[in-house]
């Protein structure tokens, strides 16, 4: 039978968990964008050395798992003289990953717009830094929201991997509880449902923001 | 080679090119190119597709580099300039479109900003660059756009119009920043055949207006109508000019001979009488 009298006394620490949960995304996010937006414009447009870089630290933090670049970074990282605390840790790992996906979309959409209308742009006079505000961000933004959407969403699911690196974030707590109690359907099943609540409204607040950037679009001839 | 007549003949002229010459690597593009654009002038640029005409115009705005000889705006050198050891070294950014504040371009993509409504497209260069009010830049892009015929179009956005109707936005672009000049670089090429009468049709009414223009053009009948004078370029170098009655009736040489022979034959079925210089139909 199942049973929710379990989470009468345990709601407090699945709430503080949801909590962090919620900050390590954000923080997350924040980072990924933080690293992605810079090294997306360099990928794209810098010297080739620089493109190097960028391209090797994307080609790293894509084509290893997330939860080994954890390890390292919590585990391997005193011993080369990083020692972070578990959640700093989590976070940064995130970033760095979500980061090196947030480059790819950037660099592409970057590469998506038609370089005719650069050259109008330079031909009357713009900046690069106007070029940039005006013609280049607001066009951007429309192809860069879905996939930056479907990015912010993988983040929040993997953050449920921190709980291997002890951070106590929703799923450490809900696991937590299953151990406590021995029951296991309720305690996954409202985690699930926690997560899916949040996929949901971010998946919902970006299509909302797709339609606003994509407005001009919409009135195809 | 026939001086060109000009509207201002004792005055400087607007553009001097000189002895330029440009390489896409191993391949030279344009070979000791020297021309000038007078004031009031229509030069209309005529040849060959892939013979470095679209090139040369583009050098006149640099939005191309070239690497020798030198482009000159209004006594003003473009894009380059001599370091204190007399080399020659790139100019600044600020310094090259300080330069070229006078040229304007139309586009053979017309190279829109699909992201701004058509009021928008002219505006937007008014407020970003010359820093005007938005209402003064708006009253401004209502009065171009009135001249190219979109009075009633200002809030369509660039994919809803037609190729000829987004050119004319192009024009009115151009147009709104009160040029010296303004490049045209084949603006018909992208057209279907039935649009491409609105768009020289305007082009044609700049020019009686006394405009100074640049017209890189596939469309012999309206160079023949419009030019002052016709520049001829051949595997990226010029190989005549003059004024198009000249060129037209009695080309200088064998290859614009050659050129002209195509083009009438490809424009025989609508005429008896294939004269070049009566410029068919296209009007």
């Amino acid at each position: 039978m199942i049973d929710f009298s379990i989470f009468t006394d345990a709601w407090p620490s699945l709430l503080s968990g949801f909590l962090l949960t919620v900050e390590i995304w954000l923080a997350g996010c924040a980072l990924a964008m933080a690293i992605g937006a810079p090294l997306g414009f360099l990928l794209a447009a810098g010297r080739r050395p620089t493109k190097a870089l960028v391209r090797a630290y994307v080609e790293f933090f894509r084509g290893t798992p997330l939860l080994v670049q954890l390890f390292v970074l919590y585990y391997a990282g005193p011993s080369i003289g990083i020692t972070l605390d578990a959640l700093p840790a989590g976070i940064i790992g995130l970033g760095l990953y979500g980061g090196a996906y947030c480059t790819e979309i950037v660099c592409a959409g970057l590469e998506a717009i038609p370089p005719g209308q650069i050259g109008a742009a330079r031909a009357f006079g713009y900046s690069r830094s106007q070029t940039l505000r005006h013609i280049v961000v607001p066009q951007m933004l429309v192809l860069v929201l879905p996939p930056l959407v479907n990015i912010a969403i993988f983040v929040l699911k993997d953050t449920a991997i921190l709980s291997i690196i002890t951070v106590p974030e929703l799923t450490f707590q809900v696991t937590g509880l299953t151990l406590d109690t021995f029951a296991f359907v309720e305690p996954y099943l409202a985690l699930s449902v926690g997560y899916w609540v949040l996929v949901e409204l971010t998946a919902s607040l970006g299509r909302r923001a797709e339609i606003r950037a994509a407005r001009y679009l919409e009135t195809s001839a | 080679m026939t001086t060109p007549t000009s509207a201002a003949p004792d005055r400087e002229p607007l553009v001097v090119v000189r002895n330029l010459s440009k390489w896409y690597g191993a391949h030279q593009v344009l070979h000791n190119v020297s021309m000038e654009v007078n004031r009031s002038e229509v030069l209309c640029i005529i040849g060959p597709s892939g013979s470095g005409k679209s090139t040369l115009l583009r050098c006149v705005n640099f939005l191309e580099d070239f690497a020798e000889g030198e482009v000159r705006v209004g006594g003003r050198l473009l894009g380059y300039r001599e370091d204190l050891k007399g080399r020659r070294v790139p100019d600044s950014r600020e310094n090259v479109a300080r330069v070229r504040r006078g040229i304007s371009m139309v586009f053979q993509q017309f190279n829109l900003w699909p992201h701004l409504s058509v009021l928008e497209n002219v505006a937007q260069p008014l407020v970003v660059v010359q820093r005007k009010p938005r209402a003064e830049a708006e009253a401004k892009a209502r009065q171009v756009l009135d001249r190219v015929g979109l009075a009633a179009k200002l809030d369509a956005y660039p994919n809803q119009l037609s190729g000829g109707q987004q050119q004319r936005v192009g024009i009115a672009r151009a147009l709104a920043i009160d040029p010296e000049l303004i490049l045209f670089d084949e603006p018909t090429s992208a057209l279907d055949p039935e649009l491409v009468g609105e768009v020289l049709q305007v082009i044609k009414r700049l020019a009686d207006d006394g405009l100074t223009m640049v017209v890189v053009t596939h469309e012999m009948g309206f160079a023949a109508q419009v030019a002052d004078r016709v520049i001829f370029i051949d595997h990226g170098a010029i190989v005549e000019q003059g004024p198009p009655q000249t060129l037209f009736r009695n080309p200088g040489s064998e290859r614009l001979a050659q050129f002209l022979e195509t083009w009438v034959e490809r424009n025989q079925i609508f005429t008896d009488a294939p004269s070049v210089a009566d410029g068919g139909k296209v009007l």
